[in-house]
């Protein structure tokens, strides 16, 4: 995806988040999404390309995990520190978490959905329904009948 | 706010629960689904998602429950037993196959049943006295699949084919006195392998059990040729067939004192009839029984491959050993308990996966339409099923049917099925990205009065729901795609007229196997792989003669019917002109005599 990159390396995109504020990005790094990537094929490249599902500070953590994304390729230490600054985000701030994976997923970035899909998936291991809920601050929308049924279907994974 | 954190999460879109179901383990899936309710539809919903096979080590302590110790988590989990009248201890789970375990019991009158801890079913064995130890099973499908057949084999001499028709009542298909079978029997490309006592390889294929091809084997026990000292049929030596990428390797199990233990592999080359060592099993990792072997790739469980892992029952342990480096770890279970008894080795199956496995053997298609005309349809085992396939309910009818089946295979070409309004194909694909190619030709049903057909639609439609390819209108085309996951896919020819048409098709799903994903030695690998794309070649080239073929037959249709229309139009016009002449005749001569009389008067 990435491969493209240092050839047109100069040229600057500007993009604007649905809170109206301005960024401009590299063209390799922006081409990482899919989303921009049709938009330029299409031609709307010259105008500034609105966002209109992205906030300016999840457009910004998805901005800095592409470009650490586009260094890591070769470098296992900053793998590791990508890694560490996802999982400290999972814990600290949950709520920005899923909205940086929904606007991953609506940018289209494959390489992130998969990265951040793999943080969350080896967060949640080996955790109980209910500490999952508590640690990201999910709602218990279940009625307690319904709850118990679902416990009583697959006891043995739940002890 | 808070309400708003809790939607974030529960609205995130399903592709994206997708991807992380995708990364979970069973267990960690089923928390997934009860965490909320978006989560849980999810959940629900992505059945079709490949589940690894989780490695468990099953073992009993007290009465009412069993514990299964999970490889990967090194977490015991806890599951209760069915109920049933025999004490446990006189029940004792010998094998397991496809998530089920088989419990014997050695009460008299008593055999014991099937159990499958993860969709809590249990199923009655025939009340055939089978015998007590060295009992191995295997499922072709499921024990609760009322058309299902499963295979026990006993320890020491004979083989039974057991098949459900209702839960009550099991039919034994075949008891067979050839050889004498000493090891595990496994299953493997449609054909059931166990090891005789002189080293020969039995060969039995389950739809014709009486059926037993032997291939004599070279003897491992003087491998290497060393000599020997001891009885030959050392009891420190134990061989285990396994089945693994679909190859039959064989693992002898050589103890060293009661804790101690090397191993060799083996692959069973069939052709030469020899064993060839294998030094690496790649991703593969064993575990095995005298009665259980599975084979699983490690990758998908982040488990590390080449692995051997064999249960010390004594012990209440299991060891893990290392075929590269022949190194030899002894873990054991951590239970306090000296009630706690090991008994075997388990993998996590859920019912529908085990589709793929009948799919491998028993998949054949409805002949009873051709059945009542007498006209046998051609067509080939193992290939394609039909919507409204039949899987054989008496002896009697499975002889008809292998019989007309043979009868057919010597002018065998593609299948043909006739279309009415529309009518529907499965075909499974085992794995993701093989290409399915395939072709179709409307060989026109009866064409003497019908105008020509606009054609039938046909469309291709993946295990999810999505359609993959369609084509509207064609008296004939050749398809091709690559299979974005595997599973069952569907097939199916949609015909816009009153008037039936025949539509001979023909179907291939082409599988180039990964580099990783073989077990033997690395100088075989490329070659096995240019062979299977030699393979993949070879096959459209048949293919391509056969969709020639289906279109020559058509062709030959079009012009019998011109031929005919041709025949019929002449002789009509012959018809036509003879009365014209004989009118002729009558009028001319007519005309003469009248103008005779008329000048006479």
């Amino acid at each position: 995806m990435a491969s493209t990159s240092n050839s047109t390396s100069s040229k600057i995109i500007t993009l604007r988040s649905s809170d109206g504020e301005v960024f401009e990005v590299e063209e390799s790094v922006a081409l990482e999404s899919n989303l921009i990537r049709r938009m330029m094929e299409d031609d709307c490249a010259n105008n500034i390309i609105p966002l209109p599902n992205v906030t300016a500070p999840i457009f910004y953590l998805v901005i800095e995990h592409c470009k650490k994304h586009a260094e890591m390729k070769d470098n296992k230490e900053k793998k590791k520190e990508l890694r560490s600054q996802g999982e400290e985000l999972l814990k600290s701030d949950p709520h920005t978490y899923s909205n940086l994976m929904e606007a991953v997923n609506y940018l289209d970035i494959k390489s992130l959905m998969d990265l951040t899909a793999q943080w969350l998936a080896d967060f949640l291991k080996g955790k109980s329904p209910r500490l999952i809920r508590e640690l990201l601050k999910i709602k218990n929308d279940f009625t307690p009948e319904e709850e118990a049924e679902i416990l009583e279907r697959n006891r043995w994974a739940f002890d | 706010m808070d309400m708003k954190e809790t939607s974030s999460w529960s609205n995130l879109p399903q592709c994206l629960l997708e991807l992380i179901l995708e990364r979970l383990i069973l267990p960690d899936r089923l928390r997934f689904g009860s965490v909320c309710r978006s989560w849980r539809s999810a959940q629900a919903q992505s059945l079709h998602l490949p589940v690894s096979r989780l490695p468990f080590l099953v073992f009993r302590r007290g009465s009412s429950s069993i514990e299964f110790f999970s490889l990967t988590e090194k977490k015991i989990y806890k599951m209760p037993m069915p109920k049933c009248e025999t004490p446990m201890s006189h029940l004792h789970c010998v094998s397991s196959s496809h998530g089920w375990l088989m419990f014997i019991s050695t009460k008299k009158n008593e055999t014991g049943f099937l159990f499958n801890p993860f969709i809590k079913k249990c199923v009655r064995l025939p009340n055939e006295k089978i015998g007590f130890l060295g009992l191995d099973c295997i499922f072709f499908s499921t024990p609760t699949d009322p058309d299902g057949i499963f295979h026990i084999m006993r320890g020491c001499q004979r083989l039974m084919l057991c098949s459900l028709k209702d839960p009550s009542r099991w039919s034994i298909f075949d008891e067979s006195e050839q050889g004498n079978i000493v090891s595990n029997t496994i299953f493997c490309d449609g054909k059931l392998y166990a090891l005789n006592d002189d080293w020969s390889l039995a060969i039995i294929d389950p739809l014709f059990p009486h059926n037993i091809t032997n291939v004599k084997m070279e003897d491992l026990r003087h491998f290497p040729r060393i000599p020997r000292l001891r009885v030959p049929n050392r009891p420190d030596h134990e061989y285990i067939l396994v089945e693994s990428s679909g190859e039959i390797l064989i693992a002898k199990i050589i103890r060293h004192g009661l804790r101690n233990l090397t191993c060799e592999i083996f692959r069973a080359d069939l052709p030469k009839m020899k064993w060839v060592r294998v030094e690496n099993l790649g991703d593969r990792m064993l575990l095995l029984t005298k009665t259980t072997s599975i084979s699983i790739c490690a990758r998908e469980i982040g488990c590390k491959g080449n692995r051997i892992y064999y249960i010390l029952t004594l012990f209440n342990s299991y060891v893990e050993y290392e075929l590269g480096s022949k190194e030899m770890t002894t873990h054991s279970i951590p239970v306090d308990d000296d009630d706690a008894r090991i008994c075997e080795w388990l993998t996590t199956v859920f019912c529908d996966s085990c589709a793929q496995l009948c799919q491998k053997v028993f998949v054949f298609p409805d002949l009873e339409t051709d059945l009542s005309t007498g006209k046998p349809k051609r067509s080939r085992a193992r290939v394609k099923s039909m919507e409204r396939r039949k899987w054989f309910s008496s002896t009697a009818e499975v002889c008809l049917f292998l019989s007309l089946l043979l009868a057919s295979l010597r002018h065998l070409s593609a299948l043909s099925v006739t279309v009415h309004e529309s009518e529907c194909v499965y075909e499974y694909v085992l794995y993701e990205g093989d290409t399915v190619s395939g072709n179709f030709v409307v060989v026109d049903h009866d064409i003497f009065w019908s105008s020509d057909h606009p054609g039938i639609d046909f469309t291709v439609t993946s295990p999810a729901g999505n359609l993959v390819t369609s084509l509207k209108g064609t008296s004939g085309d050749k398809f091709e795609f690559k299979a974005p996951r595997s599973g069952m896919y569907k097939f199916c020819f949609q015909n816009p007229y009153a008037t039936p048409e025949t539509v001979s098709f023909y179907i291939h799903v082409g599988h180039i196997p990964n580099e990783h994903d073989l077990a033997k030695d690395e100088h075989l690998d490329p070659v096995n792989v240019k062979i299977a794309e030699l393979r993949e070649a070879l096959e459209s080239v048949t293919a391509e003669q056969r969709y020639l073929k289906a279109r020559d037959s058509r062709h030959r249709n079009t012009n019998e019917s011109t031929r005919r229309r041709l025949i019929f139009y002449t002789l009509a016009e012959y018809l036509a002109l003879a009365c014209a002449s004989g009118l002729q005749v009558v009028y001319i001569r007519r005309l003469f005599s009248k103008s005779v009389a008329y000048n006479r008067v």
